[in-house]
């Protein structure tokens, strides 16, 4: 859904996201990597129904970019910023009981 | 760590900044949290790292904030980033998380300056991936560099909508449209207010220009549009909406939706001060004073947080809240004190002139939230505009009841999305005026933190009641 | 001509114990006026946590708690609602002999009572009902057919079904003085309007002491603000509602999979603004508790923290008696934390009591002369 407006990036950073290694510029948000470099729509998926979810507001309030960073899950992935090494999955399972 | 500050501000933000530089020029110790990596805020996000090309994109309205974070950085104020706060209490005690840990840390005063938002306005499809704010797109491209990748559709009304507009045709992104909700009618209650405004005409004259180079620009753009909805089954493929005359559909990557701005109440909910509803720009705010002092001693709102003003006046507002606060601390002279609050006030005052005139000319649109059952409210939950109606034929109409029964704004956001547009919808089925409503309440922690964190913060002491 | 304002029965108080009674004395042809402070019925009621226990309950309140948990099914018919009920069990683990020794104890009282709800179970059992607790585990005691319901959902069912039954509701009508003589009372509320009745029924809840007072009973009964923290889904990974001897810990996970903690944690409570806030070193206790028995809950993030108001007795059992002093007022308060499961039937034995019928089960251990000393 986003591309680096930049041509030149100075830096860049490698983390995993779902296990695969990707190469993102070292000083953007988790959020913007995934639906930037990653290529992906979604952020999460709803706990209430499985529908999925990109971030809304870019600024920490609508929570709908919350994702599991190095193990720790429902983490705001528009404020935080990648770092190298780090760990990004999705929270993809549907907890609570089938209603 | 330990020593009880004069002053913790939460927000790095021009009211923030502003209140960390006056205060810690008067040589009181400031302490500043702010969530993001780099001081800033939304208006000035992520400004230290800026690139030359972002800088010019976002022309001065964006670069004057580095003079501003420049001055903090040499103003001696301690700085914590990346510092997520989720509880403050009456006593000026506030826990905050960094790097996994959690802390309480205590101050003799607490600046809340935690600014505005976009104004969350549920409609058909809004949930869908590619929906989002149009303030969204212009943050995630100061913090990343990140731009819309394909064909994009702006939709809703008031000026940051058109400075977005601006950007992405100035970063190049393909528009597909611009839909204009203004209602044709605020014009005319809008003009009683402009001679007052007129005492400001740059600021008018940025509006004028922002209009003149939309239509310059050749895009299609539609005005006093209603009924727009996004569609699409896992993400948004198209974009339809009404004109006076048909009904129209338009293929997009990307919808940006703007309705407004509203303060960000987190903490002023959390802690329990009286909010109060303002009848032009439909949300609540915290009652404060002039210089953002609250009902509770040591407890200030400043910025856009206490009542949306836009960034130079919220750079102002922190200022009159560090004032008041070296004023109380004996460390200003009442003389200097009067001084310096009559300086700052005239300019706020200054800054105010055009506010009442654009907030008419943009006031939101009567049937904002004459949504169909079917539409979702509250995201986290999962809960639609039918089950908050069927709550209110079930005779319940207190918004925290509504709450606890259908789980509208029981999720993650604790009804920061959902709780204006709640109030809202009761008020328009009973037939109420906002302002005899509740806010939602906002319990904290405000923001998540994992069990195990919280299990090992690190207090003060240990109360017992 | 019909007096506006006249009821045969006045309530004040339209939490869960208000509306229930008034619910029954309506069905029974009563006029009943429901008076409640706030805009809406609300506080404990509504926010508890909503657990449904006969297990370890006082042994005074097992036949009403026992004859209760028979309605808690049956709801959909008597209100209308099923009020969120889920029948999962309660399980409560003794982490140590001492502990096992005393729930030994407990159920043998408890059967000789003639009441066979309450049943010990191994410690291979517990593991079995409980396989995510980590702690020391000798056994434990669990209540099959307890469970949990809806508080919020619950209070709503039972306050429409009174109101549809005829009783008619006065909402942000705060009772400032109660006056009883030749015609009944007269009840004042702050704006300044009276209702008058031939029977008071005081629900005030954790405000019970003060409505008490207007009429000079004397009621040990104080607030006291529980806290509560509800944490994001997770996979179902329990069933019952657990508790454990001797820790402040209480939790239950939801149909959704939230799990709702509490444990009896204070929180600071302002009387005058009816105001609470968490206690944060009594929620990082609580948080300690929980990742020390339940570690697979480590990671998951807290949603919020909340407290609820809950009018506590001196003994820690409520009163539901006719005032010794006042002919004609009854006083139905001071649940102490534990009256959600107790109220379906409450409304049925005090309807009994001021109708002047016999109650099908004897409250003669929640009378009032327990404490009022008679004067000299």
């Amino acid at each position: 859904m986003f591309k680096q407006y930049s041509q030149q990036i100075d830096k860049t950073v490698t983390i995993e996201f779902e296990g695969t290694p990707l190469t993102v510029p070292a000083t953007i948000t988790v959020a913007a990597a995934v639906i930037g470099p990653a290529g992906q729509k979604h952020t999460r998926l709803s706990p209430v129904n499985g529908k999925k979810r990109a971030p809304y507001c870019f600024m920490g309030v609508c929570h709908e970019c919350l994702m599991e960073i190095d193990g720790i899950p429902d983490q705001q992935a528009c404020i935080i910023e990648v770092k190298e090494g780090m760990k990004i999955r999705r929270q993809t399972s549907l907890p609570g009981d089938v209603e | 760590m330990d020593r009880v500050r004069d002053v913790i501000i939460i927000g790095a933000g021009p009211a923030g900044l502003s209140a960390a530089v006056t205060a810690s020029g008067y040589g009181l110790d400031v302490l500043v949290l702010d969530e993001q990596p780099s001081p800033g805020g939304q208006l000035y996000r992520n400004i230290e790292r800026a690139k030359e090309d972002t800088l010019k994109t976002l022309g001065s309205d964006y670069s004057n904030g580095l003079a501003l974070v420049e001055k903090f950085r040499k103003s001696g104020a301690a700085y914590i980033g990346n510092a997520i706060v989720w509880r403050i209490d009456p006593n000026c005690n506030i826990c905050f998380s960094a790097a996994g840990q959690s802390a309480e840390i205590s101050g003799k005063n607490i600046i809340i300056a935690i600014g505005a938002t976009e104004r969350p306005v549920p409609f058909s499809g809004w949930t869908l991936p590619g929906v989002m704010g149009a303030g969204a797109v212009d943050a995630n491209f100061k913090s990343s560099g990140s731009i819309p990748d394909g064909p994009v559709v702006l939709a809703g009304s008031g000026p940051l909508l058109l400075s977005v507009v601006g950007h992405m045709v100035s970063l190049g992104v393909e528009i597909s449209a611009v839909l204009d909700t203004t209602p044709r009618g605020n014009i005319f209650s809008a003009l009683p207010l402009l001679p007052g405004a007129l005492r400001r005409t740059d600021y008018l004259l940025k509006g004028v220009g922002m209009l003149l180079n939309l239509k310059r620009s050749g895009i299609n753009y539609f005005k006093g549009i209603t009924d727009y909805k996004a569609n699409g089954s896992d993400c948004l493929e198209t974009v339809t909406f009404k004109t006076k005359n048909s009904s129209q559909q338009i293929d997009a990557e990307l919808l940006l939706v703007h309705e407004g701005i509203i303060p960000r109440c987190d903490f002023s909910q959390q802690i329990g001060l009286k909010h109060l509803w303002d009848p032009v720009q439909r949300y609540w705010y915290p009652e404060t004073n002039e210089f953002g002092g609250t009902g509770m001693n040591g407890i200030y709102v400043a910025g856009d947080g206490a009542f949306v003003h836009g960034g130079i006046p919220a750079a102002f507002k922190g200022s009159l809240a560090a004032l008041d606060i070296a004023g109380k601390l004996n460390v200003l002279l009442p003389a200097q004190k009067t001084g310096d609050v009559v300086m700052t006030a005239k300019r706020l005052l200054s800054e105010l002139a055009p506010r009442p005139f654009v907030d008419a000319l943009y006031k939101p649109r009567m049937n904002l939230y004459n949504i169909n059952d079917e539409t979702l409210v509250c995201r986290c939950e999962e809960i639609t505009a039918g089950d908050i109606r069927q709550a209110i034929r079930g005779g319940s109409r207190e918004p925290n009841e509504i709450k606890t029964i259908t789980r509208c704004g029981m999720g993650h956001c604790q009804g920061r999305m959902c709780g204006i547009a709640l109030t809202e919808i009761i008020a328009e089925n009973l037939k109420l005026d906002p302002a005899d409503l509740r806010p939602l309440h906002i319990r904290p922690p405000v923001r998540n933190i994992s069990l195990a964190e919280l299990s090992r913060v690190a207090l003060l002491k240990d109360e017992t009641p | 001509m019909i007096n506006e304002k006249r009821a045969d029965i006045i309530i004040v108080g339209a939490g869960l114990m208000g509306a229930s009674i008034a619910l029954n004395l309506s069905r029974a042809g009563k006029k009943v006026f429901l008076l409640e402070k706030e805009i809406n019925p609300c506080h404990a009621s509504a926010v508890n946590a909503g657990g449904l226990r006969r297990l370890n309950r006082a042994l005074e309140e097992i036949p009403v708690s026992v004859a209760a948990m028979k309605m808690w099914p049956k709801l959909p018919e008597i209100v209308g609602n099923d009020c969120g009920f889920q029948p999962v069990g309660q399980v409560r683990i003794a982490p140590d002999d001492e502990s096992m020794a005393l729930f030994e104890k407990r159920v043998a009282e408890v059967e000789a009572l003639g009441f066979f709800h309450e049943e010990l179970v191994s410690s291979a059992e517990i593991k079995q009902l409980v396989p995510a607790y980590t702690g020391s585990c000798k056994g434990g005691i669990v209540a099959r057919s307890d469970g949990h319901a809806l508080p919020a959902q619950t209070l709503r069912a039972f306050f429409n079904a009174a109101c549809s039954a005829g009783t008619k509701p006065f909402t942000q009508c705060k009772v400032v003085d109660i006056s009883h003589g030749k015609g009944g009372f007269t009840v004042v509320v702050e704006d300044g309007r009276h209702f008058t009745s031939e029977v008071v029924i005081n629900c005030g809840g954790a405000w019970g002491k003060n409505i008490a007072a207007l009429l000079d009973d004397r009621l040990p009964l104080e607030p006291v603000a529980l806290s509560m923290m509800v944490t994001a889904r997770m996979e179902r990974f329990i069933h019952p509602v657990i508790g454990v001897h001797g820790r402040k810990l209480s939790f239950k996970q939801m149909a959704n999979g939230t799990v709702v903690i509490g444990g009896a944690h204070k929180a600071f409570l302002d009387k005058t603004k009816e105001q609470t806030t968490i206690n944060i070193s009594e929620v990082k206790k609580s948080a300690e508790t929980v990742m020390k028995y339940f570690p697979i809950m480590a990671k998951v993030s807290i949603v919020r923290c909340w407290a609820g108001i809950e009018g506590v007795m001196s003994d820690g059992l409520p009163v539901i008696d006719q005032s010794q002093t006042t002919p004609g007022l009854f006083h139905v308060c001071g649940f102490s934390a534990h009256g959600f499961q107790l109220s379906p039937m409450i409304g049925r034995l005090v309807s009994s009591l001021v109708l002047g019928k016999n109650p099908e089960l004897s409250l003669a251990a929640f009378s009032i002369n327990r404490f009022n000393k008679p004067k000299i």
